[in-house]
């Protein structure tokens, strides 16, 4: 059995979506296409409220 | 935004996400500039009155006769004792990673006061711990990263009175782990790095970014299903595998499964101006050498028939140096490696750097059970 790692890529996605990213990824994930202002808000909102932990314990 | 700093101990080009760049490790002199040569440097790292097992840094030791450190994954301990009584500790410094949010707790066992600060790896001021007297919870952290702690237990003038013994405790509301100590020298005008305890860190050139184990589990069984004797390790499936450090040399023996070549990993400790000899016997194919920095960072490769010898190695101090099979191996292939070099050579113990969300590798030495 091989050990696994994780990468640092891998670990800051784990620890640090922002708020845009998150949004993006639930649209995304239900159908709707990020367009080119969708980015720019994801974009804008990440800098806004860059850090959610969708992994956090609480 | 920073450069991007990668050191011996660990990729930390995302910690401290505000873009300053952290060593994951204590670099000493503490927020000063690094000592002036080797020796200084040396002398610093070798004294266990200054730096206590591989963790911590104490700056004055006078009349000290011991100075311990220890972290059980869960609480940083220090330890102190003094010939005569003494007011105070010397400023004891260690850096640790921690979770946004978490509160720190400090408390000593002598002095009536306790003074600290907190600062983030660049030198920013966080929080004024104290001056009082202990238990003391510092405020929430400001962010995920890398903080420098300093700390003295004292006793004022009409305090509880000197001491020969004191302990100081770390703990934290959540995950948080010590990193190790590296004293940074003055090479002619490159900053290098002499760790306190060099490793062979796993997985290899993690230095250089090639990421930590998933978690603890995956660090311990890198150790025990692809390591052995605490100094070589193997990336593909072996049936037997060994490594010697004589004082004089480092040996390597490998016998492989079918369709596995050798790719064995050792970390050597040289020193400037050496070469580095690696002489293999191999019952399929050849052997290459590659040897890298403390950064992971390609130094030379060596190729051909053996023995294989470097040039002159640029600085003394910790290297890595993988061993490569080439060739087809339809059947298991038994491979020697001997290293030697024109002067002193040592192999260092394996440390396994792992995941635990931080921002910083936790850390599984060879030998130790997780925690």
């Amino acid at each position: 059995m091989t050990p696994k790692i994780i990468t640092a890529a891998e670990r800051a996605a784990r620890r640090k979506i922002g708020l845009g990213s998150a949004i993006k990824a639930v649209t995304t994930a239900i159908g709707i296409k990020p367009c080119g202002g969708c980015k720019r808000r994801a974009v804008a909102l990440d800098a806004i409220i860059p850090n959610i932990n969708p992994l956090a314990k609480d | 935004m920073a450069d991007k700093v990668i050191t011996s101990t660990g990729d930390c080009s995302d910690c401290c996400g505000g873009g300053t760049a952290c060593s994951c490790a204590l670099l000493i002199p503490p927020q000063a500039s690094p000592y002036v040569d080797y020796a200084a440097a040396d002398g610093v790292i070798a004294d266990p009155l200054l730096v206590a097992d591989c963790l911590a840094y104490n700056d004055v030791s006078l009349d000290m006769t011991s100075f311990s450190a220890a972290f059980d994954g869960t609480t940083f301990t220090a330890d102190g004792a003094w010939s005569s009584a003494v007011s105070s500790f010397g400023y004891v410094w260690i850096s640790i990673s921690a979770k946004s949010g978490a509160t720190l707790t400090f408390d000593s066992t002598a002095g009536s006061s306790f003074d600290g600060v907190i600062y983030t790896c660049d030198g920013t001021e966080v929080e004024v711990i104290g001056p009082a007297a202990t238990p003391i919870t510092s405020a929430a952290l400001p962010a995920d990263g890398e903080y420098y702690l300093k700390m003295l237990p004292n006793d004022p003038p009409m305090g509880s009175g000197p001491f020969t013994a004191c302990t100081i405790t770390v703990t934290s509301s959540d995950d948080f782990w010590v990193n190790p100590v590296i004293a940074l020298w003055d090479d002619s005008g490159t900053t290098r790095q002499l760790e306190a305890c060099p490793k062979m860190l796993l997985p290899p050139l993690t230095e250089a970014g090639w990421g930590w184990w998933a978690d603890c589990a995956n660090a311990a069984l890198a150790i025990s299903g692809q390591s052995a004797d605490c100094l070589v390790y193997n990336e593909y499936p072996y049936i037997s595998m060994s490594a010697v450090d004589s004082g004089t040399g480092v040996n390597l023996d490998a016998v492989m499964e079918m369709f596995n070549p050798p790719i064995m990993w050792v970390s050597l400790n040289l020193e400037a101006g050496e070469t580095l000899t690696a002489a293999y016997t191999a019952s399929v194919g050849a052997v290459s050498v590659t040897i890298f920095d403390y950064e992971g960072n390609e130094v030379e490769t060596l190729l051909g028939v053996s023995p294989l010898t470097s040039a002159a190695l640029p600085y003394t101090g910790r290297y890595i140096v993988r061993a490569t099979g080439a060739g087809d191996f339809p059947v298991g292939t038994t491979v020697s490696v001997d290293y030697t070099s024109s002067g002193a050579i040592s192999a260092n113990q394996i440390q396994s750097l792992y995941n635990i969300d931080l921002d910083c590798p936790a850390r599984l030495n060879c030998g130790d059970s997780c925690p």
